[in-house]
C-alpha cells in the first residue's frame, strides 16, 4: 500500500481517497467483503482469502502498537472457539439400561401373575360333590314329615363340601 | 415410558399376583366354617343348644372375605342358616326359625341340597306357626329340587 502523488492510498489495486468527506463514494460490495475478511483476519489471525496487502498493513500497525501481543482474555475466547469448532460431533446417546429393564420387568411380573391366575382356574371349577342317596331320602322324608334324619345325614355331606371348597382355595 | 404408566403396570402385576396366589382369607374363612360346625356338633351332642347357636350365629353374621366366589359363599352360609333355623325350631322359637331360613334363602335359590334344606326348614317353621298352606308350598318346592337331585344321582350326572 503506497501513497501516490494525489494524496490517495493505493489499496488492493484501487485508489482510496485520503480524506473522507461528503464526496466520498459508497463502498462496493467487494470492498465490504474485503473489509470483513480483513476484520476476521485481524481478529482471529486467519481468514478466507483476506486481502493480503491490507492484512500486511494492518499487521504492521498492530505490531508497532503492542508488538502483536494478544489480550489474554481475547486469547482465551479464541481458544474456546477453536475448541468448540474442533470438537467431534457427539455420538448419539444410547438409551440407559433402566429404560428397557423396568418395562421388561413389569411385563414379566404381569405375565407371571396372569399365568398363575389362569392356571388356577381349573382347580376353582372343581364341582361340589353330589349328595348321596341316603341324604336325598332323608331330605325327602323331612319334607313330607316322615323322618328326622336330615341333620345327621348332612354332617357327612357338609364335611365333603367343605373339603372340596378348601381344595379350591388352597394356596 | 412415563413414570405413571410404569407404576400402573407394576400395580397391575402385583394385584394379579395377589389375586392368583392370595387366597389365604378364603382358606381361613372355610377353616373357620368347619370349626364352627364342629363346635356346634359337640355342643349339640352335649345338649347345649345355646352354645351351638352362639357358635353358628357368630359365623353367619360375618360377611365372607372378598376372595371367596359368591356361589361358594352362598353354599357355606346357607348351610349355617339352615342349622340356625333347625336349632331355633328345637328351642321352640318358630318365628326365629322362619327368620333364619328366610335369611338363607335371600342369598339365592339353586337346585341344590342347601336351598332344599332351607325350604324344608322354613316349611317346618311355618307349619309350627300354623301356616299350613305356605308350609306346603315350601315342602313342595323342596321336594321338586330333591327329585331333580335324585334323578341326577341315578343318571350319574353332576349336580
Amino acid at each position: 500500500m503506497d501513497r501516490d502523488d494525489t494524496g490517495e492510498f493505493e489499496y488492493g489495486g484501487q485508489v482510496q481517497p485520503a480524506e473522507r468527506g461528503s464526496t466520498e463514494r459508497e463502498p462496493t460490495e467487494r470492498e465490504i467483503e474485503e473489509a470483513a475478511a480483513l476484520a476476521r483476519a485481524l481478529d482471529r489471525g486467519v481468514a478466507e482469502a483476506p486481502p493480503e496487502d491490507a492484512l500486511q498493513a494492518a499487521a504492521l500497525l498492530r505490531l508497532s502498537r503492542d508488538g502483536g501481543a494478544l489480550d489474554p482474555q481475547r486469547s482465551e475466547a479464541i481458544l474456546q472457539t477453536v475448541f468448540d469448532e474442533a470438537r467431534p460431533p457427539r455420538a448419539p446417546q444410547r438409551s440407559p439400561l433402566w429404560r428397557w429393564l423396568v418395562p421388561a420387568s413389569v411385563a414379566g411380573v404381569a405375565a407371571a401373575g396372569l399365568l398363575l391366575f389362569f392356571l388356577r382356574q381349573p382347580t376353582r371349577s372343581l364341582p361340589l360333590p353330589a349328595p348321596d342317596e341316603a341324604l336325598l331320602r332323608a331330605q325327602a322324608a323331612a319334607a313330607t314329615g316322615r323322618g328326622d334324619q336330615l341333620d345327621t345325614a348332612m354332617v357327612r355331606y357338609r364335611s365333603m363340601v367343605l373339603a372340596r371348597l378348601e381344595q379350591r382355595y388352597e394356596p | 415410558m412415563s413414570a405413571r404408566l410404569v407404576t400402573t403396570l407394576v400395580a397391575a402385576g402385583v394385584l394379579l399376583s395377589v389375586a392368583a396366589c392370595g387366597d389365604g382369607g378364603a382358606g381361613e374363612w372355610l377353616a373357620s366354617a368347619r370349626a364352627v360346625h364342629d363346635s356346634a356338633d359337640r355342643a349339640l351332642a352335649a345338649g347345649d343348644l345355646d352354645a351351638a347357636r352362639r357358635s353358628l350365629q357368630g359365623f353367619a353374621t360375618q360377611p365372607p372375605p372378598e376372595g371367596v366366589g359368591p356361589e361358594d359363599a352362598r353354599v357355606v352360609r346357607q348351610d349355617v342358616f339352615y342349622r340356625l333355623s333347625r336349632l331355633a325350631l328345637r328351642e321352640g322359637d318358630a318365628e326365629a326359625a322362619k327368620g333364619w331360613a328366610e335369611r338363607g334363602l335371600a342369598l339365592g335359590r339353586r337346585d341344590d341340597v342347601f336351598t332344599a334344606n332351607l325350604l324344608v326348614a322354613r316349611g317346618q317353621a311355618l307349619e309350627a306357626l300354623g301356616q299350613g298352606v305356605e308350609a306346603a308350598a315350601d315342602y313342595h318346592d323342596a321336594l321338586r329340587i330333591n327329585e331333580r337331585l335324585l334323578d341326577a344321582l341315578l343318571d350319574g350326572d353332576e349336580p
